[in-house]
């Protein structure tokens, strides 16, 4: 091919360079960078996006250029050139598009592991997937009572527990992941991670926070029934070290407080409200919330009532709280009016996914909840 | 399997016109029109449900829905169909329409077993349907454990979906080997392997991913059977089994599925360029071969589905095999730009459906780079970007090319024109509504929306709501298709023999083509391709009747003299 | 390959109908023989993942392997192997002619069959003893469900051979004529290659 007819496409091939190049620098495809890794990854992709817009370039220009110049003019019967191939063309985009690749796994391959990498001080943060919701145990701030045991520490562990995932700025952050019913994915926009929670494993992540922002847990893995809910449900509170102490040494203070009695009715609201996910099934008034799901459970200590005179639903019972205890543990046993078995979760029977305190606890908030 | 069809009589009073593509029929003609057309009806349905997951999503709050159960149905639904009984079914519709005919054959090498594969189509469908009789499936079609195990997925509909699945599978395991020996065994004298037609090329390569990786699908679905009918549990973790292992022989399943659903349809785009850019298809062999290495390679990238649940360690080298995929595809795409350069295009309906395949699969093959790159995957994965990207390969690729081969072939298939105007208007329709629905999709997705969701954070409402206009417009553009398919085979004009004035064999004969296919033992192009040689205007002229001397531009060897052989290949039933 | 299937025959079954010629393809050994082999390599795939499952079970319940019998088994295999000598012996004979040898070599086929099944079925009853059952746990399902699907091909394959025994003692084989024995060989050869990986893979490791 002589010069003088290469030329135009070499200007149009660096005209698109510069495009490609020009859209890696500048596009904000992304949300919020709210964390370390969110620059490496943005900074990852934009490169890989300037290569692709070279790339789509380069195809959709060659195929609206054929489409122009090489249209077949009216009254011309005549086929086009007989060119079979070219071998040398066809192995060099074969070799071009091959280095790409391996640039970019090399480059994936750095930021992956940067993005794993953990360190000594990090902030371990427990992650349970449930229907639908997440909930999130943080660990204890250091108490220097000689009132309270190792033993009255481990039981108030289990009430750092809170719907909302709270982080400080700059800290680097390790999610312990699982889920204590089906598949959900632990997903937060702004961090760039995500990780499936799979019941029977602790899956891990890692990040770093890096601005003060406020934004949503999602669950990007198909969980049930609500599985859209349970993505505009936990959030997110990125804050400044003074402000993440201050929300541990509240919560702390709390579960202490819960730890005292842990089978008072108090201490189920709490359960309901920051660690089981009751509500995103069932409406309760007081707690505001709004789950379709199952039967609302606003009353349910006078139906409860109701049930132990009639004798029915009992599971074995006699009173109130063995109707209630029995629809926990045993969803499917006995079915209000209009609602199909099948959707609870079944194992609030088992200890590892409920232990007996918390379901006497929360047996005991819902028989307060009476008819209005 | 191998029945042999020598003592199955035929009856002797077969029904004749339309009547005979509703009962048993051996001939493959009749066979690939029955997969094409009820693959269509199937297409109905799926894109109906389609069309009501948009609508949902108009608006971020619940507007058709009673609960989040029936939009886990409706997406369950529509991904199973359009890929198990649309898109898989079609492609074999038109191997087993085309590929004898491509061949010179006169028949699949086992014509019964071919219509016993077929069969088990339509009752798996209805079992498929019928889960909404009993509650259907809602575990999506990837329908991962424990949600789709029998204590979260209790209703029966979860079971007919397996057992519909296992039927789909046992289907195209023995569509595959039917294909296989036809297309290795059963060319007509003269033809070598290196001059069949690419579709030829692209079947073979899909009933080799078929044959390797659906037996697969058939040992996971057995296993997923036992676990909600016998009381094992291989698969949920609270009774000792592992979910992991579901994901696993799945992708191992699923990921080679992709191919097979859209290496056909580029062996379908082979076609359409070469014949209606009047120029030979660029790098026959570097095409040919891509199919194979792409074959090859998608064994060995399941684990790119599994990025964000796999081992961290394992992803890696699932990252490095699925990169490396892009190369043979991007063989296959600069191969037809190729093939466009320095033709005489004619924008026929299936040209247009053709270069709308290669300007949208593009961005199908480029969003796949992002996300075999593990860190960008992370943050993607279960977004939209993944539902724009599946769907930029599937119907910017698979369905596009479909509807191209259809318009493509109908001369063929029915002896009549279709109407090249209502054909346009299906063509600009469906591309304009397919780029609203599906671009934006890449957004939602990198802003963070989940997929499978019917209610969503407002701030993705607007990129929503295009994306639902340009589903409506794809539904109108199926209104000018139906119409066109119905009056065209009343009263379209007739189409003659080879109305493209194309080289491949099954134009070498009438439209539609006679029973036994052709008068006498066919003789192939020296190049299927040779558009612009001396030789390919001779066949032509010849209407497929002359060996052509030995030229340069066989792919293989070709006959050794210039001279009417067909009187020394006589039928015997003649 | 091409030979065969480039004799163009048209096996004309009803003359007097118009169209009654339309028997397209001539029956071929080596086409049928070809999709016997992909139909078993198809059949591979299958058993691939159960015997994945097994491997995967075994790292679960590592010690519930000690209660497999392997003494038994091992002679259990030992007869499977010698059926699949008999069908070669078969072939053998009828290849040169022998009716009487292939009639007899196929019997002992069928016995040997038959007594492999009956075999597993003791071992399955002496499992069931120790609690091992298809419910019982990863061990149980994936062992059962692997060796059952085995078992069912044995059955299938022995179904087959009745047949194919049939056959031969009413002399439809002869010296020229017995594709029918080769085709059920080819499956039953593949019945025992999948239990010699299964008692590798599940028994001895």
């Amino acid at each position: 091919m002589k010069s003088n007819r290469i030329m135009p496409f070499l200007f149009v091939g660096a005209v698109f360079v510069v495009i490609g190049v020009l859209v890696g620098l500048t596009a904000r495809v992304f949300p919020t960078q709210g964390s370390a890794e969110a620059v490496s990854v943005d900074s990852l992709f934009n490169f890989m996006l300037a290569i692709a817009v070279v790339v789509f370039l380069i195809v959709e220009g060659g195929i609206i250029y054929s489409i122009i110049r090489f249209r077949r003019r009216p009254g011309d019967e005549t086929d086009g050139a007989p060119i079979h191939g070219n071998t040398a063309l066809e192995i060099t985009w074969t070799a071009i598009p091959a280095v790409i690749v391996v640039v970019l796994s090399i480059l994936s391959y750095q930021v992956f592991v940067g993005t794993q990498t953990a360190t000594d001080d990090m902030l371990v943060i427990k992650v349970r997937g449930q229907q639908f919701q997440w909930s999130f145990q943080y660990p204890m701030p250091p108490d220097p009572d000689p009132a309270v045991t190792e033993e009255l520490r481990a039981k108030i562990q289990t009430y750092m527990v809170n719907a909302d995932l709270w982080v400080p700025i700059g800290r680097r952050v390790k999610a312990e992941i699982t889920s204590q019913d089906v598949l959900h994915a632990f997903y937060v926009p702004e961090f760039r991670v995500k990780q499936d929670a799979i019941p029977g494993r602790v899956t891990e992540t890692y990040f770093t926070p890096t601005q003060a922002l406020d934004a949503w847990v999602l669950c990007a893995e198909l969980c049930g029934v609500n599985h859209a809910g349970m993505s505009q449900i936990n959030k997110v509170f990125v804050r400044d070290q003074a402000e993440y102490d201050q929300f541990i040494n509240d919560l702390y203070a709390k579960a202490k407080s819960l730890a005292n009695d842990p089978r008072a009715p108090e201490v189920g609201k709490e359960l309901i409200a920051q660690k089981y996910p009751c509500g995103t099934c069932h409406v309760i008034n007081e707690l505001g919330t709004k789950g379709n799901v199952g039967p609302a459970l606003n009353g349910i200590g006078s139906r409860a009532e109701g049930h132990a005179a009639n004798g029915e639903g009992l599971f074995g019972g006699t009173d109130a709280a063995a109707y209630i205890r029995g629809s926990i543990v045993k969803p499917n046993g006995y079915l209000v009016a209009g609602y199909s078995g099948g959707l609870m979760p079944q194992n609030y029977g088992d200890p590892n996914v409920m232990p007996e305190d918390d379901l006497e606890a929360i047996v005991n908030y819902l028989l307060t909840l009476k008819d209005q | 399997m191998a029945t042999s069809v020598h003592d199955v009589p035929r009856s002797a009073s077969r029904p004749r016109g339309l009547a005979k593509f509703f009962v048993w029929s051996i001939d493959h003609k009749v066979i690939g029109i029955q997969y094409i057309a009820v693959s269509l009806l199937f297409f109905l349905v799926g894109g109906t449900l389609a069309e009501l997951i948009r609508i949902e999503l108009f608006t971020p709050t619940a507007s058709l829905m009673v609960d989040g159960g029936a939009y886990n149905t409706l997406f369950t639904m529509h991904g199973t169909i359009m890929i198990f009984l649309f898109v898989v079914p079609i492609l074999a519709g038109f191997g087993n329409y085309l590929v004898p005919l491509m061949i010179g054959a006169r028949d699949m090498a086992f014509p019964w077993l071919n219509a016993f594969a077929f069969w088990m189509l339509p009752p798996a469908g209805l079992l498929m349907l019928a889960g909404w009789l009993v509650g259907p499936a809602q575990a999506g079609w990837t329908s991962y454990f424990p949600l789709s195990g029998p204590v979260y997925s209790p209703f029966d509909g979860q079971t007919l979906w397996a057992i519909s699945l296992h039927l789909i599978g046992a289907s195209s395991i023995l569509g595959a080997i039917n294909f296989i020996v036809t297309i290795l065994n059963m060319r007509t004298p003269g033809m070598s392997i290196w001059q069949m037609p690419l579709f030829c090329w692209a079947t073979l390569a899909t009933a080799i991913i078929v044959l390797g990786a659906t037996p697969f699908l058939a040992g996971g679905l057995t296993l997923m059977l036992f676990d909600r009918l016998a009381g094992t549990s291989f698969f949920s973790p609270a009774t000792g089994g592992d979910p992991l292992l579901w994901q696993n022989v799945f992708w191992f399943y699923s990921h080679p599925a992709v191919y097979i659903m859209v290496l056909p349809a580029m062996g379908i785009l082979s076609e359409i360029l070469s014949v209606h850019a009047r120029k030979p298809l660029f790098g026959y062999k570097f095409v040919a071969m891509s199919s194979m290495a792409i074959g090859i390679l998608g064994f060995l990238v399941w684990g790119h589905h599994m990025f964000t649940s796999l081992a961290p360690w394992a992803r890696i080298p699932f990252m490095i095999t699925s990169m490396a995929i892009a190369v043979p595809t991007g063989v296959k795409i600069f191969s037809w730009l190729g093939t466009l350069w320095g033709g005489k295009i004619r924008f026929t309906t299936p040209m247009l459906f053709g270069l709308g395949f290669l300007s949208m699969f593009v961005l199908g093959g480029i969003t796949g780079v992002f996300l075999a790159a593990v860190p960008v995957d992370v943050h993607v994965h279960d977004t939209y970007f993944v539902v724009a990207h599946l769907h930029f390969v599937l119907f910017g690729g698979s369905v596009l090319a479909i509807m191209g081969g259809i318009y493509h072939w109908f001369p063929k298939m029915s002896g009549r024109m279709y109407s090249e105007t209502l054909g346009k208007i299906h063509f600009a329709l469906t591309y304009v509504g397919f780029f609203l629905t599906f671009f934006p999709m890449h957004f939602l997705g990198l802003e963070g929306m989940p997929r499978r969701i019917y209610t969503y954070d407002p701030k993705f409402e607007t990129l929503n709501q295009l994306s639902t206009i340009g589903a409506l417009i794809m539904a109108v553009a199926i209104v000018p298709f139906l119409i066109n398919i119905v009056w065209s085979i009343i009263a379209g004009k007739p189409a003659g023999n080879n109305p493209w004035r194309a080289l491949s064999l099954e134009w070498m004969t009438s439209s539609p083509p006679i029973e036994l296919n052709f008068e006498g033992t066919p003789i192939p192009a020296p190049d299927p391709y040779g558009y612009g040689t001396p030789e390919g205007a001779a066949y032509l002229a010849s209407e497929g009747k002359l060996l052509i001397a030995p030229g340069s531009h066989g792919h293989g060897e070709t006959p050794a003299e210039t001279k009417d052989v067909s009187s020394e290949h006589p039928a015997a039933g003649d | 390959m091409q030979q065969e299937t480039a004799v163009p025959a048209v096996v004309a079954t009803h003359a007097s109908e118009a169209h009654a010629h339309h028997e397209v393809v001539p029956f071929s050994k080596n086409n049928s023989k070809f999709a016997m082999w992909l139909f078993l390599a198809s059949e591979v795939m299958f058993f691939t993942p159960l015997i994945a499952a097994n491997v995967w079970a075994r790292t679960v319940q590592p010690e519930e392997h000690a209660l497999l019998n392997i003494p038994i088994t091992s002679l259990n295999s030992f007869i499977l192997l010698a059926s699949s000598y008999f069908v070669a012996r078969a072939i053998g004979a009828i290849r040169n002619g022998n009716v009487i040898k292939m009639q007899r070599s196929l019997v002992l086929n069928l016995v040997a069959g038959l007594v492999f099944f009956l075999i597993m079925m003791t071992e399955y009853v002496e499992l069931s003893h120790h609690g091992i059952t298809l419910n019982s746990g990863p061990f149980g399902f994936a062992f059962f469900t692997l060796t059952g699907f085995h078992g069912l091909h044995v059955l299938i394959g022995c179904t087959w051979l009745t047949i194919v025994l049939n056959k031969a003692i009413n002399g439809v084989y002869t010296k020229d004529n017995y594709f029918g024995v080769e085709f059920y060989g080819l499956y039953w050869h593949f019945v025992d290659v999948v239990w010699i990986f299964i008692f590798t893979i599940v028994y001895l490791f």
